[in-house]
């Protein structure tokens, strides 16, 4: 059998569609906040969140949740809104909490899982959620249409709030001086990260979500020069570095998360070396 | 009827006293310069009345048909513009976003406004270009067409020039006198720079262990000027 | 429980002792799902798909590649033999048992656990203590032996 018919073989296969289809709206999702996260030094709560996420994860399978998103994603939720404040509030101690709550929940997820163990394979339950190894591919009918669903939701309301996104991203004292409620919109954003994240997890796991967040936004600023250019080409990079990812994965036998991960990388070297042969000269 | 009015404020980060007893009003076509020590909270003071952090005491009043949300705002730059992708269009256009309110989407009107802003201030040949490339007088341009965008009746300045080279300070002076004089803009201005202050302002603000608030020719004359001003405020007095 | 095992085994050694018999190496004409010719990524995701939703399963012929594995109950004395299938990632090995066809003897005729074997059986699901298990039965089992 060669490459073509064996990729025909498995885009038969229906959890490979789903994987698929799960996947491409996962790093859409993904890339279009990872400018503002970047920018806004947002990227920490990214950080803290997914090991939030990834001791919700243990939680819920120690309480045996059929459904393990329902449990994980207002956990997530009600984090990103805790942190938020901590960040913002208190300057210095603000870096110390959100370490505190991400690595403590990342040490308490995997003493749940070790002292209430759900499987017999501990180490295959702990790499899956941190890793996400195969995790896309394994996706009930369910968590494929809750998926979708919170894509589809992370999509519109980007586009929706994308003016006002740009506005608290680039001046968040100006655009308030101005009357905008740039508190609720900080909220909107780090809710919508909390959605993303777990989401993410299903595709790359928790340890790699800031990979996936950020690589896209990052190569795709070296290149383009408006905020609009940067959001759409990291929109681009970012599924087709998943869907080439996922598509290496299933035919090398490679782990999905950390190949996608490692497309990312290589995009982002490709496009660094692109900025400096000086492609980026011409206008935005 | 003054646009703002200031009586007794006390300001100040989480409890802890910075100024206090602030008292000034600024009316309509005022032209107001903020000067004082580093660090006697200037910055704090304007970032006050703009309502980006609380007060300790006192009150900010906004009168003669000013409401709080029609304020223009020139900050100083964060580390973060330096680096953000944006041309300058996005950034001019993005001044109107509190008259957008919850539409998603700028309407014809506010992209003429951002237009027309753009023209006044010289920057309409930059439109596609990134703001990161432009120089710091540009980019200074850019704010101010950004502010003139959110109001048309007064703009808050956060020392509009430093770092900008004197040719380049000079013009950016004669940019804010003309939105004063010829489009009735009221201007505070928080400047380092006390002889363009005297020189430009209608009005003085000085803030810290001695307060003076008063038009210019009699803040010359006040003690706070010629401890201030040196020599330069010697001669004068 | 354990018993209810027992009998499916010896009923399977019963009623298929003509498949043990007649054994020649391809007694399976058609395959329904052959994971040996599948990626490591994908014959993960196919077996964790047999495993959440066996009932779609049951009764196909499947064939897998994977290493010998050896688990012998010592209160009942039942020898389970299982094929793991590794994966991608290195941590979420699967096993998967199997019930080779015909009469062999134990431990002399089965290869040392570790070895790398072929196995290709019909899927079926069983009972044990309440949960529901599965594994291929009436299996044909092939391996290179070692020198």
């Amino acid at each position: 059998m060669n490459v073509f018919q064996q990729l025909q073989m498995y885009l038969a296969m229906p959890f490979v569609q789903y994987a698929l289809i799960v996947g491409t709206l996962i790093a859409l999702c993904s890339s279009l906040l990872g400018v503002t996260l970047v920018l806004k030094r947002f990227s920490f709560i990214g950080d803290g969140l997914s090991h939030v996420a990834f001791g919700a994860m243990a939680i819920a399978g120690v309480l045996r949740l059929t459904n393990e998103m329902l449990f994980v994603l207002p956990v997530t939720v009600l984090c990103a809104v805790l942190l938020l404040r901590t960040g913002q509030n208190a300057k210095i101690k603000g870096d110390a909490a959100i370490a505190m709550i991400s690595v403590g929940a990342l040490a308490i997820g995997y003493m749940l899982l070790n002292l209430f163990p759900t499987s017999s394979n501990v180490s295959s339950d702990v790499c899956t959620s941190l890793f996400g190894s195969t995790s896309i591919l394994t996706l009930t009918q369910l968590e494929v249409w809750l998926c979708i669903g919170l894509s589809v939701a992370v999509v519109v309301i980007f586009l929706l709030f994308y003016n006002k996104i740009f506005a608290v991203t680039f001046d968040e004292d100006f655009a308030r001086a101005a009357g905008v409620k740039a508190e609720a919109y900080n909220l909107l954003i780090a809710v919508v990260v909390a959605v993303i994240i777990v989401l993410a997890m299903n595709l790359v796991g928790s340890l790699l979500i800031s990979a996936l967040i950020i690589f896209p936004a990052v190569s795709a600023m070296r290149l383009f020069r408006s905020f609009k250019g940067v959001t759409v080409c990291s929109a681009i990079l970012s599924v087709s570095c998943a869907l080439i990812g996922m598509l290496v994965s299933i035919l090398g036998s490679t782990p999905v998360g950390s190949t996608i991960v490692a497309v990312d990388i290589a995009a982002f070297l490709v496009f660094s070396l692109l900025a400096r042969l000086g492609v980026n000269r011409r206008k935005a | 009827m003054p646009q703002l009015t200031i009586e007794n404020l006390s300001l100040g980060y989480e409890g802890q006293v910075i100024l206090s007893d602030v008292n000034f009003s600024v009316s309509a076509g005022d032209y107001l310069c903020i000067v004082g020590e580093n660090g006697s909270g200037k910055s704090t003071l304007m970032k006050t009345i703009l309502g980006l952090q609380k007060q300790i005491d006192g009150s900010i009043t906004f009168g003669d048909g000013l409401s709080a949300n029609e304020i223009g705002y020139l900050p100083q730059q964060t580390a973060a513009q330096k680096d953000f992708p944006a041309t300058v269009w996005e950034i001019v256009l993005s001044g109107c976003q509190a008259r957008a309110g919850l539409r998603p989407f700028y309407s014809r009107a506010e992209k003429q406004l951002a237009k027309e802003n753009m023209e006044k201030m010289g920057i309409t040949q930059f439109a596609g270009r990134c703001y990161r490339a432009l120089s710091g007088g540009q980019q200074q341009r850019v704010l101010l067409a950004r502010a003139l965008c959110a109001t048309r009746k007064i703009l808050l300045l956060d020392e509009p020039v430093s770092g900008l080279d004197p040719k380049v300070t000079q013009e950016m002076y004669q940019l804010i006198e003309e939105l004063n004089h010829k489009e009735h803009v009221t201007i505070i201005m928080i400047s380092h720079d006390i002889s363009a202050a005297v020189r430009y302002a209608s009005h003085i603000l000085h803030v810290g262990h001695e307060m003076f608030f008063g038009p210019t020719a009699e803040y010359i004359r006040s003690a706070a000027a010629r401890r201030f001003l040196g020599t330069e405020g010697g001669e004068d007095a | 429980m354990k018993k209810a095992v027992l009998m499916l085994l010896v009923i399977a050694l019963l009623v298929f002792p003509f498949a043990a018999l007649g054994q020649t190496m391809e007694p399976y004409e058609t395959i329904d799902l052959d994971l040996s010719q599948m990626s490591g990524t994908i014959a993960y995701a196919q077996v964790y798909q047999m495993i959440s939703d066996p009932e779609a399963y049951v009764g196909k012929i499947i064939r897998m590649a994977g290493y010998f594995d050896v688990f012998e109950d010592m209160d009942t004395g039942i020898v389970y033999t299982s094929c793991i299938i590794p994966d991608a990632a290195a941590c979420c090995a699967q096993g998967f048992e199997f019930v080779w066809a015909g009469d062999h003897a134990w431990p002399e005729a089965y290869p040392e656990p570790g070895t790398y074997l072929t196995v290709t059986g019909r899927f079926e699901t069983y009972l044990e203590d309440d949960w529901l298990y599965i594994h291929l039965v009436d299996a044909d089992v092939d391996w290179e032996a070692e020198n």
